[in-house]
C-alpha cells in the first residue's frame, strides 16, 4: 500500500521539496549578508547591554538589509494553508469527486485501513516538509531574533514545533472538509477559511495569554522597559504615583493635560517637550508597568501552541474517520 | 469481528452470497427493501431489472461500499465490508472508475500491493491479448478499454465472489461476448461466484445459470435458470370463440400457479405462466420457455413475486 500512496501523492511531495529547496536558495544570499551585519553590530556592542550612539547608523543597515525578509516571512504563515488545501483536501474528497472510492474500497484492504495508510504516508509528507522548512527559517531568521527576539512573530511563528503543528493543523482540517464536501475545490476553500479562522484567534488573542504576563512596576519614564531582547512586551502602561493602579487612556490624558497646563508657565519647547514631560511626570511620582512574557517561557508557548494544534488535529482527524467508516452510499 | 468468529459464521453457510431482510434507504428514499437471496457458489448469476430497481444497492451493499439500513448480508459466510469479505469479493463499478493518471501498469500494481493472492500474470496476459497498452495512462484509454481494464482487475483478484455492476454496458458486441466468455470461463477455472447486473436480458441463456429480477426495489424473481425454466411454461389455448362463454380472460388450464403474459385472440390463447403441476388439460399444449422469456415476463408483471427455496443439494457441501 505505500507503493500506492506514493504513487498517488508524489507530486504533491515533489512540489513540497520544490517549495522548500526554492525557499533556501531565496534565503541563503540574504542570509549571509545579515550574519555578517549583525557579526558587526555585535563587536560594536550594540546588541543587547547598553547600545552605544554610534548605533543608529548600524542598526539602519541591518533595518534596511531585513525588512524585504521581514516583509516577506509573515506571507510564509500561509504555506500550513496551501499544504491543508493541497494535501489535505483532496485526499479524499478526489476519490469521491472522480468515483473512485469505489475501486478503492473495493480491494482487499479495508477502508478504514487505507485511510490510516493515506494519512501516514501524506503526514509524513506534509510534517518533513514543515521540518525542513522550520530550518531553513531558523537558520535565516537567527541574525534578526538576535536584534529583534524570537519571541515576536516572525520568530515565534517559524521556530520550533509551532510551525509543524498549524501546518499538520491546516491538513487535518483539509481531510475532514474533504471528507464531509466530497468536492475538491469547495474541500480547499473551506479549508483555508477554516484555517484562518482558527490561525488568527489563537495567534492575536490566546498566544498572549498562554501564562498570565509578567509586569515590572515603577520604571521611570525616559527609559526602557529594561526588557531583555527575547522578553514579549505586551504593553507598556502609565502606573498612578505611588500605588499600583494602572492608569486608563483617559485618566493619563488627563495627567498629560495638567502636565502640559503647568509647563506652558515655564514656557517650554517643542522640541523639549517629551522630555520635559517625563520629567515632569518623574517628578510628580508617575511610574510605568510593562506587561511582557519573559524569554525563558518561549519554549513552553512553544508547547502550548502546539499541543492546541495537535488535539484539534486529532479532533479532525476522528471525525474524518467516522465519516469514511459510516458509508453513507 | 474476530476470526474464529468468522469462521463460525462461514461455517455456517455456503452460499456464496447470503441476505437476509435487506435493506437501504438514502434519506427518506428506499432503495432496497426486504432483500432475501442465497446465491449459491460456483454459479454466474445474473442480476436483472429496469434502472433504479435497486442492483447497484444490492451489489454495493454486498461488497460493503453502502452500509445496510436494515438487515444482513454475508459474503461467502463474511459480515459484508469486514476484512474477511473484503478478501473474498472482488467488485467492477458500473462506469468502471479508474485513476485517470495511473498507467494500466500502475493499477496493476495497485491490485497487486491491495489484494493478497492477486494473479498478475493472467491480468497482464489478458490485457496483452487485448492489445491494451500498459503504459498509457487510464484517461487516454477509450471507454471500452477502461472497462476491460476494471474488468480485469475484478477477475485478477481472484476472488471467490464476484460483483459485477453492468460490466458490459460500454462494450460492442463481440467484447460484450468475449467478456462473457471470459466470466465463464474463470468460474469453471476457480469455482468462483459471479454476480452481474444488466438491464439488457439478450445472451443471458448462454451466460448465467442463476437469475435473480429485482423491480422497484425488491427481489422479484430469483432461482437456478433450470429451475425456473422447468417450473414455467408457454401455454397455448382456445381463444375467445371457444371459452367466451365459459370464463373468457380468467380463463386457465389447471396446473397453472400464475400468468405473467396473456394474449388471446378469437383463434388461441396464450399465455407465460408458471406451473405448480402438469397442465393435464388436452386443449392447451405447454411449450418450454428460455431464461428470457422469464426474465421479460416477470419485468411485464410486476406484481409477480417467485423466489424457491434453495434446494439442499445447491446449500450444502463445498466451503472448505
Amino acid at each position: 500500500m505505500t507503493w500506492l500512496v506514493w504513487r498517488q501523492h508524489r507530486l504533491e511531495a515533489l512540489a513540497a521539496v520544490t517549495v522548500v529547496a526554492v525557499l533556501a536558495i531565496v534565503a541563503a544570499p540574504t542570509a549571509l549578508h545579515l550574519y555578517q551585519v549583525t557579526a558587526l553590530l555585535r563587536h560594536d556592542g550594540c546588541l543587547g547591554g547598553s547600545p552605544d550612539v554610534n548605533c543608529g547608523t548600524a542598526m539602519d543597515a541591518f533595518n534596511a538589509t531585513s525588512r524585504t525578509l521581514q516583509g516577506i516571512v509573515p506571507l510564509l504563515n500561509i504555506l500550513p494553508a496551501l499544504a491543508g488545501a493541497f494535501i489535505g483536501a483532496p485526499l479524499v474528497a478526489r476519490e469521491y469527486e472522480d468515483g473512485t472510492w469505489r475501486l478503492a474500497w473495493s480491494q482487499g484492504v479495508t477502508r478504514l485501513a487505507w485511510l490510516r495508510r493515506q494519512l501516514l504516508g501524506t503526514l509524513a509528507v506534509t510534517g518533513l516538509s514543515a521540518a525542513l522548512l522550520t530550518a531553513v527559517l531558523t537558520w535565516w531568521l537567527s541574525p534578526v531574533n538576535d536584534v529583534n527576539g524570537r519571541f515576536t512573530n516572525n520568530g515565534f511563528d517559524f521556530t520550533g514545533v509551532v510551525p509543524a503543528g498549524w501546518a499538520l493543523l491546516a491538513f487535518a482540517i483539509g481531510v475532514l472538509a474533504g471528507t464531509a464536501l466530497r468536492r475538491v475545490i469547495p474541500a480547499m476553500a473551506v479549508t483555508l477559511a477554516g484555517y484562518a479562522a482558527i490561525r488568527y484567534p489563537v495567534e492575536f488573542l490566546l498566544r498572549p495569554r498562554y501564562l498570565p504576563p509578567a509586569k515590572t512596576w515603577g520604571l521611570p519614564f525616559a527609559q526602557g522597559t529594561g526588557l531583555a531582547t527575547n522578553d514579549w512586551e505586551l504593553g507598556l502602561d502609565p502606573v498612578a504615583p505611588g500605588g499600583r493602579t494602572v492608569l486608563t487612556g483617559a485618566q493619563f490624558d488627563q495627567v498629560q493635560h495638567t502636565a502640559q497646563a503647568s509647563m506652558n508657565r515655564a514656557a517650554t519647547s517643542p522640541a523639549t517637550y517629551p522630555a520635559q514631560l517625563d520629567h515632569w511626570l518623574t517628578a510628580h511620582g508617575y511610574t510605568q508597568v510593562a506587561t511582557y512574557q519573559p524569554a525563558g517561557r518561549f519554549w513552553a508557548f512553544q508547547g502550548i501552541e502546539a499541543g492546541i494544534c495537535l488535539l484539534l488535529a486529532l479532533a479532525a482527524i476522528a471525525v474524518a474517520y467516522r465519516l469514511v467508516s459510516r458509508r453513507p452510499f | 469481528m474476530t476470526a474464529t468468529a468468522d469462521q463460525a459464521a462461514a461455517g455456517q453457510s455456503a452460499a456464496a452470497v447470503e441476505s437476509s431482510g435487506l435493506g437501504k434507504r438514502y434519506g427518506r428514499t428506499w432503495a432496497l427493501r426486504d432483500c432475501t437471496l442465497s446465491l449459491p457458489e460456483g454459479r454466474v448469476v445474473a442480476l436483472i431489472g429496469p434502472n433504479g430497481a435497486g442492483k447497484t444497492t444490492f451489489l454495493s451493499l454486498v461488497m460493503g461500499l453502502a452500509e445496510a439500513t436494515e438487515g444482513t448480508v454475508l459474503v461467502d459466510g463474511h459480515p459484508a465490508g469486514g476484512p474477511g469479505a473484503l478478501a473474498r469479493v472482488a467488485f467492477m463499478g458500473q462506469d468502471h472508475p479508474l485513476y485517470k493518471r495511473f498507467t494500466v501498469a500502475d493499477h496493476l500494481r495497485m491490485g497487486y500491493e491491495l489484494n493478497a493472492g492477486f494473479d498478475l500474470p493472467w491480468a497482464r496476459a489478458r490485457l496483452a491479448d487485448l492489445d491494451i497498452p500498459l503504459r498509457r495512462p487510464a484517461g487516454r484509454l477509450s471507454g471500452g478499454q477502461q472497462a476491460q481494464v476494471a474488468l480485469t482487475l475484478a477477475l485478477a483478484k481472484r476472488a471467490r465472489v464476484i460483483l459485477l455492476d453492468e460490466p458490459v454496458a460500454s462494450l460492442d458486441p463481440i467484447a460484450r461476448r468475449e467478456v462473457m466468455t471470459v466470466l465463464m470461463t474463470r468460474v469453471a477455472e476457480t469455482g468462483a461466484t459471479v454476480v452481474f447486473s444488466s438491464h439488457v436480458v439478450a445472451e443471458l441463456e448462454r451466460v448465467c445459470d442463476y437469475l435473480v429480477v429485482m423491480s422497484r426495489t425488491q427481489v422479484q424473481l430469483a432461482g437456478a435458470t433450470d429451475d425456473l425454466i422447468a417450473a414455467h411454461a408457454r401455454l397455448i389455448g382456445p381463444g375467445r370463440a371457444a371459452t367466451g362463454a365459459a370464463g373468457g380472460d380468467g380463463d386457465v388450464p389447471a396446473g397453472v400457479a400464475a400468468v405473467l403474459e396473456r394474449s388471446a385472440s378469437d383463434a388461441q390463447t396464450v399465455l407465460l405462466a408458471r406451473l405448480s403441476g402438469p397442465v393435464a388439460d388436452p386443449r392447451w399444449e405447454a411449450r418450454p420457455v428460455t431464461v428470457e422469456d422469464i426474465a421479460l415476463g416477470y419485468m411485464a408483471a410486476p406484481g409477480e413475486r417467485y423466489q424457491p427455496s434453495p434446494r439442499l443439494s445447491v446449500v450444502s457441501g463445498s466451503q472448505s
